[in-house]
């Protein structure tokens, strides 16, 4: 078993198999050797920890990615959709989903990471930029003319 | 709390909103998207813009989205090698300033030469020997030796996909050979000429009906399809299997009605026949509704025992009508062509990069039809050529709603629509159709897809026999020798819905705007005036953005607007053959010699 505490203090105790997801905390384990040493994650959160290893747990019998597949990966990458329980497990808000890729991001975990930008670009998908905006809280910070400069560059690709 | 946006980072703790995540991680986020819906996030804010702008990657999938291509995957280049080399590329076509030029010496016949995606094949005379040659490529640098195959059989055509290494030929049907009307189908390894390590099955005997003179070979990724003929006009045959698996999928010998002219595969699993009723039998030509049709077919999902011998048929899905042939003209020929689309992921056996560097998918083809008609009592054949894109044809479920035309305009009771009904019953045990019983074919009158979607050109355009025009992707070559060409001029019409038209490029290149001024002038077209000099030498270009209208009575029956644009791009290389190729990266001018010079054949590379 492994013990890691999070930024809040709070610390969870979970399987090997489980936290070896993280291929930030499979390293660690590797270096220290055995040991009951909690594991100190500086940068998630109590909440957004139970999450990820709600997605570790469930993935936890699969093969680890190599980094064979990580080079093929580029190819599938568009081609692969959210798997069904994927899709379920990220169905949370805006904050939490954000929380999520940080987290799947310093804790090295790329199938989880591409699940949240996947997510994300399909909230992107088809929106006008005032739509998108709205959407993620994001101010327009462009001068009137640079709006219009850049609707000029990319004029070409308007649907005619 | 909008103050966080000013200084994103990922030390940001709490609300995290997307502009707090770190660049790397919007860049993943951008490259799910679609290169449009990537421009759309530059405009949503400074910090989505200069990452966008950055981004070699991201750069790279709005150069592939602008010039239609597919992603090529898995290149051992860096992102910002990929994207030098298709700017390098998109220009070079822009402005017809090929990157080299490179002459080799081959015996070629006319008619019997074929290019796809870099690799030449070239039948002899006596048909009984091929050489394939791959042409130098910007992923692969030098091209290798041409390659000599001989058989001991007639080729009669000649289909290939150098992505999948496949080689496919249809061996000359004689008397003697194959009686009973069968005919040999070769699938073979483009590299070696051996039967092809995937095909279940090497050699397909098919039968064809009695001995067909014309036939058409065509290949989509892992579909190959026969269309063959025994003369103009007369009952064809149509067979479409999988040469992977060697299943047959469709199964319609000497079954197909004589008013059906050519065959296009429009996806893998779907492809087109065109259509024109004229039987000099009758003489009213059903009242004066004469017209041309492009009927759109599915074939049947995989997955169903198909009783051996037996006929399979395919769903009829959709019409597009062409516009009312005016009652003093006849039609003479109407057909389509298209070139064949390339496996999306394939690479040569053994070897990681893929063999060319951009491919384009099905849907981004442009398919061009040519109508030959004769006015009454003129014996002169005229021509015209109508482009659409295959995106436009493929989109056929959104026209659903439209209002039938009138029965009359799609005459149900002649033979070629008999197949048709019967296509939801092929293979007695099998269940209904999934296309089938409640989903009608969909009739699209012209007036509600024509005018917007495609392009009619007059008789320069048009194919004439004998010389041929060749086309790929979206870039398509007008035959040489046409009456109004002038020799010696490589002319090409893109039909890319995304050519630079406000040109920001840093590359200098800038041609758009001098065509603003053409552009207002809708509905007058004058041919004198269209081009605009740019750039050096003798390079013309133009980008042709207003409605031509052809007018009534030559040959249609009422004023016929067209409106897709296209750029048209002319350079005078002094070439005097016949024929010419194209493809993504070259322009193939190939030499025939009849006397002793050996011949030369010119390869301009982009």
């Amino acid at each position: 078993m492994v013990n890691l505490v999070t930024s809040d203090n709070e610390s969870f105790t979970v399987e090997k198999a489980v936290a070896s997801r993280s291929v930030l905390i499979k390293n660690m384990l590797e270096d220290v050797g055995e040991s009951d040493q909690p594991i100190p994650l500086p940068n998630v959160t109590a909440s957004v920890l139970k999450k990820v290893l709600e997605y570790c747990d469930h993935h936890k019998n699969e093969p680890m990615p190599t980094s064979e597949d990580l080079a093929a990966e580029d190819t599938r990458k568009r081609t692969t959709d959210i798997g069904e329980w994927d899709q379920k497990f990220i169905q949370v808000d805006q904050e939490m989903l954000f929380e999520i890729i940080l987290a799947a991001n310093y804790l090295d975990i790329k199938p989880l990471l591409d699940v949240g930008c996947k997510t994300v670009a399909n909230m992107i998908k088809g929106k006008t930029p005032e739509e998108i905006r709205k959407l993620f809280n994001i101010v327009n910070d462009f001068t009137p003319e640079e709006e219009a400069q850049i609707k000029k560059e990319n004029e070409w690709a308007e649907d005619r | 709390m909008h103050a966080l946006f000013e200084k994103a980072g990922h030390q940001i703790r709490k609300s995290v909103l997307m502009v707090g995540l770190p660049d790397e991680i919007i860049t993943s986020i951008l490259l799910e998207l679609c290169f449009t819906d990537i421009l759309l996030c530059s405009s949503v804010c400074k910090r989505l813009h200069d990452i966008i702008a950055a981004s070699s990657s991201i750069q790279y999938r709005i150069e592939l989205g602008r010039l239609g291509y597919a992603d090529v995957p898995c290149s051992d280049l860096a992102a910002s090698e990929l994207l030098a080399r298709i700017r390098k590329h998109r220009i070079a076509w822009e402005n017809f300033a090929w990157t080299r030029s490179e002459d080799f010496s081959l015996q070629y016949q006319p008619g019997l030469i074929w290019l796809t995606s870099g690799v030449l094949a070239m039948l002899s005379a006596e048909r009984r020997k091929i050489t394939v040659l791959r042409l130098p490529s910007t992923s692969s640098d030098n091209g290798a030796q041409p390659l000599s195959y001989e058989f001991d059989f007639a080729v009669e055509t000649v289909a290939m996909d150098p992505g999948a290494d496949l080689l496919v030929l249809l061996e000359r049907p004689t008397l003697s050979a194959l009686p009973g009307g069968f005919c040999r189908i070769h699938v073979r390894s483009l590299s070696t000429c051996e039967p092809h390590p995937s095909a279940a099955v090497p050699v397909h005997r098919v039968s064809i009906g009695q001995l067909p003179r014309q036939h058409s070979l065509e290949l989509i990724g892992d579909t190959i399809a026969l269309f063959s003929r025994i003369f103009r006009l007369s009952p064809a045959s149509l067979i479409i299997l999988q040469w992977r698996t060697g299943l047959p999928r469709i199964r319609m010998p000497h079954s197909l009605s004589s008013e059906i002219s050519s065959f296009c595969f429009l996806s893998p699993t779907e492809f087109l026949l065109t259509r024109f009723l004229d039987d000099p039998l009758i003489l009213d030509k059903v009242g004066s509704e004469g017209t041309m049709f492009i009927d759109i077919y599915k074939i049947p999902q995989e997955g169903k025992i198909y009783p051996s011998g037996s006929n399979l048929h395919p769903t009829h899905v959709a019409t597009f009508m062409l516009p009312p042939i005016s009652e003093h003209v006849s039609i003479e020929g109407f057909t389509c062509t298209v070139d064949l689309p390339q496996s999306p992921l394939s690479y040569t056996a053994g070897c990681r990069t893929p063999d060319r560097p951009f491919s384009i998918p099905p849907e981004n083809r442009t398919f061009s039809f040519s109508l030959a008609y004769e006015p009454d009592n003129e014996p002169l054949l005229l021509k015209h050529a109508l482009f659409v894109h295959a995106s436009t044809l493929l989109s056929y479920q959104k026209y659903r709603h439209t209002t039938p035309a009138p029965l009359a305009l799609f005459p149900s009771s002649n033979p070629a629509n008999a197949h048709v009904d019967a296509g939801t019953t092929v293979g007695n045990s099998a269940p209904a159709n999934d296309s089938g019983s409640n989903t009608r074919c969909i009739v699209i009158p012209w007036r509600e897809w024509g005018p917007s979607n495609t392009r009619w050109l007059e008789h320069p355009y048009g194919f004439h026999p004998g010389c041929s025009g060749s086309k790929f992707g979206q870039r398509v070559h007008p035959p040489l020798d046409c009456p109004l060409t002038k020799v010696g001029l490589v002319r090409v019409l893109d039909f890319n819905p995304h050519r630079s038209r406000a040109d920001q490029d840093e590359d200098g290149v800038c041609d758009a705007k001098e065509d603003k001024g053409s552009e207002k002038t809708e509905g007058a077209e004058s041919r004198d005036t269209r081009y605009t000099l740019i750039g050096e030498g003798d390079v013309m270009a133009a980008d042709v953005t207003w409605t031509t209208v052809i007018p009534k009575g030559s040959p249609f029956k009422e004023d016929v607007y067209t409106s897709l644009p296209y750029r048209e791009t002319i350079k005078d290389v002094g070439y005097r053959g016949k024929s010419i190729l194209i493809d993504e990266e070259n322009i193939v001018l190939p030499q025939y010699s009849m006397g002793t010079s050996s011949p030369v054949t010119r390869c301009l590379h982009f």
